[in-house]
């Protein structure tokens, strides 16, 4: 089943080929087809909507498998501004676990409504509703653990255990993802899906730890096994409680309760559970993900192995309070949690030394005074600039609260859910002013170092490398780089392109084709183009990168056509005659750089003739070769001689008709000269020969 | 002017042996060929004044008047030349207003002859250059239009031959 799964993937390109014309279907039919095709063997239907497998902004349609032993399928089509995990869908598709949702296939589908392309899963629909409504914010279940233990417990032990051996996070265990029937036998649950969506966007932040739920949903990352185990813990939680003892809480308010109680008191302080399950709960509860079970602990329990619940560590609680506008605070958490609120008065707390003192006399913790101290030495050798409160808050919050992800200003990610965050904010509202903030100063490294996490060195040199394209103002660094390199499973985000979803090279050579086959456009390549194909294709680009960026038009056409003509050769692709035909509309500034009038028309003519047959690469050839500028060149300079030389002469015929009197005097007294000698000659041989007739010679 | 005697002195100077030969036997060969030699005195007289009045560059000129003149001699030459008495034969020819008018008419269309011919060619010559003017422009123009203006070479030009845009003056 998998490797159909895996053949089914590989058929991507063949979908793709057949629907990369969204601009022309659009102005054809504005109508919404009952049914699309897919590839050759799935069909969706968009007016057959399934709203209860919806997943916030991607929508859910019915669709159907032809050839298929199950021919039930569901489609998510998803949300251009959110990332899908394609990277995860990789992964997930090998999963052969029937507690799981199957993946069938995914890729680029033509969607009519509007008409653009957009990213597609489609799974095999052998689910039902999930267990709870997903709008329901506080949900209770009330389930005896004894019926859930074989039904739920054990089908997502053996799912988890598969997920950790695939290195696969899910991100989004909880009741509303999770599924009555399915591929397991009798009442047995299914997990939803987990691809069409950055990893955790949808989960309600009651499923997730504290340091995870206070980063905005596409902010989140991939997250770890230990947040799956998290969430796994709060839906067993939720399906067997009878209260809700967070209810009418905001999110805020739940976060701020998990700070002060933990997270186990926060769900369950009005149930009481008793025995294995009473273990298993407070073990997969652990806020703290060091005393967390991990997959072993879990297993061991599964086993009948019983172990005694850790005693949690409680966080820290300051003696006494410090204040913040009029307001108190004893746990450092909560008071780096509010900075970002109000950064000018934490800034006042910092400075006058207030939060050093507190720290050192009500929390009484040396080792955190000390690294305040450094971060803030640290910080204050930095530029302070504009907004420094906001970045001195971002650095002592991660004193104060190492898990916590960066709040700055609007901005709530964890350092590894950048990319993701970046892409959705862009394509959102288009500002993106705070994140140019974030990586033109260097307080994300404050966050990535107190975190302590397995690849802060890694994240630290993705920064570093952000900051670096940020400042430079190359057609393939700027903000428009950082997008493609912090979120590499990004569809390009051109303008050009934009009712296209190109997620490699030769997709983005299809839409431009696609693109000039409807209109030609201004111009092939941007910012977006040049960034995507250089973070996609260094290999390609890199070498024609100073042709494209350079200044005179003929380098920039060049450099374009080399690299498209580089990918069409590489990649074996098809013809391209749009694309052609673009290159030759704006040849010009090309056939400019050739001296010779002739040359330029029979360059254009083979150009044309090349149009046709759509290779590209045939028409880079034609200025590849060194020679044929040269010769132009030697031509040019030949001609200038022979123009100066004719100028020479014409000057030389005036200076002469200049004095008509003298002009041709010379000549014609010689001409006469000869003449006179001629006749004198004709005169003398003729006297001669009278004289000689006369005295009879 | 001291320059001037010294340049003198190096032309008489310049005549060398072969000069001083050269006159020595035109000398004898006058005193031998006296008839002749009187005839051809007097009846080349135009030519030997029109080779003092014209100017060196027009040498040519001379050149036709004496070819023609020396026609009009050539008769009279040959008659002294078969007579037993040259002398008298010489006397009779040159006390004949008709031998005179003869080789002086000779001489006369000779002059005319060349201004004629000189006037023909001169007109042809400016037809002629005025033509080649009208090649030179269209050919000027066939290398414009396939060069470009820049191949009359009056612009500075980059090494790859391209004129150099000055960006100070359009930003």
């Amino acid at each position: 089943m998998a490797e159909q799964t895996t053949k089914e993937i590989q058929t991507e390109e063949d979908n793709e080929v057949e629907n990369n014309q969204p601009q022309q279907s659009a102005s054809h039919d504005k109508q919404i087809p009952s049914e699309i095709r897919f590839n050759k063997n799935i069909k969706i239907y968009p007016y057959q909507r399934l709203s209860y497998l919806d997943k916030g902004p991607v929508k859910a349609y019915s669709a159907e498998g032809l050839n298929r032993t199950n021919n039930n399928l569901f489609a998510l089509v998803c949300d251009r501004r959110l990332t899908p995990r394609r990277i995860a869908s990789q992964k997930y598709a090998n999963m052969r676990n029937l507690s799981l949702v199957k993946l069938v296939t995914s890729g680029k589908i033509l969607w009519p409504d509007p008409a653009e392309e957009k990213y597609c899963f489609i799974y095999e629909l052998t689910i039902s509703k999930p267990l709870i409504e997903p709008t329901n914010k506080y949900p209770a279940m009330g389930r005896k653990p004894e019926d859930i233990i074989d039904s739920v417990v054990n089908p997502m032990i053996d799912l988890l255990t598969d997920m950790a051996n695939k290195d696969l996070v899910h991100g989004e265990i909880w009741p509303g993802n999770i599924f009555y029937g399915g591929g397991g036998v009798g009442d047995k649950v299914t997990l939803g899906e987990c691809l069409c969506l950055p990893a955790s966007s949808n989960l309600p932040p009651l499923y997730e730890p504290v340091e995870r739920a206070l980063a905005a949903p596409e902010g989140k990352g991939g997250g770890s096994l230990s947040d799956d185990i998290y969430s796994f813990g709060v839906t067993l939680a939720v399906i067997m409680r009878s209260n809700t003892p967070e209810k009418g809480m905001t999110a805020e308010e739940i976060i701020q309760s998990k700070i002060e109680k933990g997270s186990y008191t926060t769900l369950l302080k009005d149930d009481r559970f008793s025995g294995a399950i009473l273990e298993l709960l407070r073990g997969l509860l652990y806020d703290d993900p060091n005393q967390r079970w991990t997959l072993e602990d879990i297993q061991a329990w599964q086993d009948g192995r019983r172990l005694s619940p850790k005693q949690s560590s409680p966080r820290i609680k300051a003696g006494r309070p410090i204040l913040m506008e009029k307001k108190k605070y004893t746990r450092p958490e909560l008071l780096s949690i509010d900075f970002v609120n109000y950064p000018v008065e934490a800034a006042k707390i910092i400075e006058n030394d207030d939060l050093a003192q507190w720290i050192d006399r009500a929390i009484e913790d040396k080792t955190l005074k000390t690294k305040l101290e450094g971060v803030l030495k640290e910080i204050n050798n930095l530029d302070q600039g504009t907004d420094f409160n906001h970045r001195l808050c971002v650095a002592v919050g991660s004193v104060l609260f190492p898990e916590m992800p960066v709040l700055y200003k609007s901005l709530r990610f964890n350092p590894r859910g950048f990319g993701k965050y970046m892409t959705y904010k862009y394509l959102d509202n288009g500002s993106i002013q705070e994140f140019t903030e974030v990586l033109r100063n260097y307080f994300p490294s404050f966050v990535i170092r107190s975190q302590k996490m397995h690849d802060s060195s890694a994240l630290n040199s993705k920064f570093d490398a952000g900051r670096n394209f940020i400042k430079q103002t190359k057609m393939n660094m700027g903000l428009e780089r950082c997008l493609y390199y912090f979120n590499p499973e990004c569809q390009c985000l051109s303008p050009i392109v934009e009712k296209y979803y190109p997620i490699t090279p030769e997709d983005l050579v299809e839409a431009l084709e696609g693109v000039c086959a409807s209109r030609l456009p201004k111009d092939i390549f941007d910012r977006h183009i040049v960034s995507f194909l250089s973070s996609k294709s260094k290999n390609n680009i890199d070498p024609y990168m100073a042709d494209i960026t350079a200044s005179e038009p003929h380098r920039n056409y060049l450099g374009r056509l080399r690299v498209l003509a580089t990918l069409q050769r590489r990649s074996r692709m098809k013809p391209f005659p749009s694309i052609a035909k673009w290159f030759l509309k704006n040849i010009d500034p090309l056939l400019d750089r050739f001296h010779d009038d002739k040359k330029k028309k029979l360059v254009k003519k083979e150009v044309e003739r090349l149009v046709y047959k759509g290779d590209l690469a045939k028409i880079a050839e034609l200025f590849d070769s060194k020679s044929i500028f040269e010769e132009d060149l030697g031509g040019f300079y030949l001609s200038m001689r022979q123009y100066k030389k004719l100028d020479e002469e014409k000057e030389k015929l005036l200076q002469k008709m200049e004095d008509a009197r003298t002009f041709g005097r010379e000549s014609g007294a010689q001409v006469a000269s000869l003449f006179g000698l001629g006749i004198a000659a004709i005169v003398i041989v003729i006297s001669a020969y009278v004289n000689f007739l006369k005295d009879g010679l | 002017m001291a320059k001037k005697k010294k340049q003198k002195k190096k032309v008489v100077l310049n005549i060398g042996f072969q000069g001083w030969l050269f006159i020595f036997a035109s000398l004898i060969m006058a005193i031998v060929f006296m008839a002749s030699t009187l005839l051809l005195l007097v009846g080349m007289l135009p030519t030997i004044i029109a080779a003092l009045i014209i100017q060196y560059k027009y040498r040519s000129k001379v050149l036709t008047i004496g070819a023609l003149n020396f026609a009009g001699c050539f008769p009279y030459l040959l008659n002294i030349w078969m007579s037993q008495d040259r002398v008298s034969a010489m006397l009779d020819a040159i006390s004949n207003p008709i031998t005179i008018i003869v080789m002086y008419g000779a001489a006369g269309i000779g002059y005319v002859l060349n201004d004629f011919v000189t006037k023909a060619v001169k007109v042809m010559m400016m037809q002629s250059a005025k033509k080649r003017l009208e090649a030179i422009e269209k050919e000027k123009k066939n290398l414009e239009d396939r060069w470009g203006r820049k191949v009359r070479g009056d612009l500075p030009l980059d090494e790859k031959g391209f004129p150099i845009v000055d960006n100070s003056v359009n930003p």
